[in-house]
Order: structure tokens, then sequence, then C-alpha cells
């Protein structure tokens, strides 16, 4: 177990820092589709086997395929001679640095070095019970939300209809 | 053990505030603001998995963490569909995704 998490972690952060760091904006995009794999490879060594599997269906294959589509439409072939990050990267990485060690300071002083964790069931069950009984209000109100930015993706990339094709 | 995992969602979550903020592209943006994303969702996950000693009266079943992560999944896609479609109408308007041809409402 103990294994598998660091070989995760290792695959996580080579294949995030890569993401913000290649210069062609393709790649990263690959990069990001090992990140997400890598998450998934977490949550099922945290014993969430559902949503893991919503990870791989719903972020690898649908949110990435959708990235690497619209890096394809708006590519142009002198994209790859332009900087891809602006100048001010040092500034960035002493505010990153400065939010870790904020972070990393109250992880460490708060105690949680003591916590087990819980034995794997399956999960699946329980959560299309809970989504259908407690969560039934914020279940419904998501599909409202994915219907809304369906029609708004629609509305946003058609074009008008005096306007030619391209 | 856990706070392994909260070091390594803090570590994706920063690293997303990196990219984020060096760079130009607007798609190079949006790819980061996946990876804050995923940071905040191995935190939960991650609470939700090793919080049976600390379990309270109402969460009986003990899966809130997950089914708040499956939520975030879902507002992810939304987000990225809605943002990618904004990103085809910026370049078919202006031939560029870089985020410094967007001034069009600087005066």
């Amino acid at each position: 177990m103990v294994v598998f998490f660091w070989i995760l972690v290792v695959i996580i952060l080579a294949s995030s820092l890569l993401v913000v760091t290649l210069k062609n904006v393709m790649h990263s995009a690959l990069m990001l589709g090992m990140a997400l794999l890598g998450v998934a490879g977490l949550f099922l060594l945290l014993g969430a086997d559902f949503l893991a599997g919503a990870q791989v269906i719903v972020y690898v294959s649908g949110v990435l395929i959708l990235m690497l589509f619209v890096v394809m439409l708006t590519h142009r072939l002198y994209d790859r001679t332009l900087a891809q990050t602006n100048e001010r990267k040092l500034l960035a990485f002493v505010l990153c640095l400065v939010i870790f060690g904020m972070l990393y300071q109250s992880i460490v002083q708060s105690g949680f070095q003591g916590w087990e964790l819980k034995e794997p069931e399956t999960t699946m069950h329980t959560i299309g019970k809970e989504l259908l009984s407690n969560y039934v209000i914020p279940f419904e109100v998501a599909s409202v939300l994915l219907l809304s930015a369906m029609v708004g993706a629609i509305l946003f990339t058609r074009s008008e209809p005096g306007e030619g094709e391209d | 053990m856990l706070h392994h995992y909260l070091i390594l969602g803090a570590l994706l979550f920063v690293i997303g505030i990196y990219g984020v903020l060096t760079r130009r592209n607007i798609l190079g943006i949006l790819i980061s603001l996946e990876l804050m994303f995923n940071g905040a969702m191995v935190n939960l996950v991650a609470f939700n998995s090793f919080s049976s000693g600390a379990k309270t009266v109402e969460a009986a079943s003990g899966l809130h963490g997950q089914i708040f992560a499956l939520f975030i999944i879902m507002v992810a896609a939304a987000e990225a569909v809605v943002g990618l479609a904004l990103v085809l109408a910026v370049y078919r308007n202006l031939r560029a995704i870089y985020v410094e041809k967007l001034n069009l409402l600087k005066w």
C-alpha cells in the first residue's frame, strides 16, 4: 500500500510540474491526463471506488478530450515559437512558496498524524442511496446546472446567421 | 499517513496556482485550474477515508466527503465546458488566445 502511494505521488507531482512548465499546450494537456489518472489511483488507495471510476470517465475521457479538441482547434503553427509564460515567473514562484509554507505549517501543527485509514467498503450502494435521499436537492440542482452549461456552450460557439462559416 | 495526503493536495493546489499565474495561454490557465480542483478533491476524499474515528452523529453513512467530491467533478465538468466555449468564441473574434490580447474593456 505504502509503496503504491509513493509511486502515485511521484507520478502525480512529476506530471503536474510538467503541466505548468512544458512549452507546448498540447503536451501539457496530455500530462494533465497523466496527473488525473494518478489522482484516480489515489482514490482507489483511499477506498473510494466509485469516485475513481467517475474521475476516469468524466475527467480523463470527458473534460480532457474536450480540452485536446479545443487545443487543436485554436492552434496555429507559429504558436510554437511564442513564449507560453509571462515574465513574472519569479514573483509567482515566491507567492506559491509562501502559500505552500502556510498550508504546510497548518497541516503539520494540526495533529492529523494519529488518524487511521478506515476499512474499505463498497461505496456505490451508499452513494446511490444518499444521492436520492439526503442529497436529492443538490442532485437536481446539478442537473439544471449541467443543462444550462450545455445551452451556454452551444450559445457561445454557434456562428451568427449572417456570418460566414469559419 | 493522513498528513501525507493533505500535503500532496496542497502541492497540487500550489502547482495549479503557479500555472494560473504564469501561463499566457487561456487554455494553459484552464488546464492549471483543473489541477487546483484535483488538489481540493484529494483533500476531501482523504479526510473522508480517514475520519472513521471522528464519526459524528449526523454522518451515519460516512461518505459525505466522497459525495461532495462527486459534486466537485460535476461542477468542474460544467466549468470546463463553458470555459472552452468561451475560449473558442475569443479565438474566433481575436484570432489569438493570449490573455494580454483581451484588453477590449481597457480604457
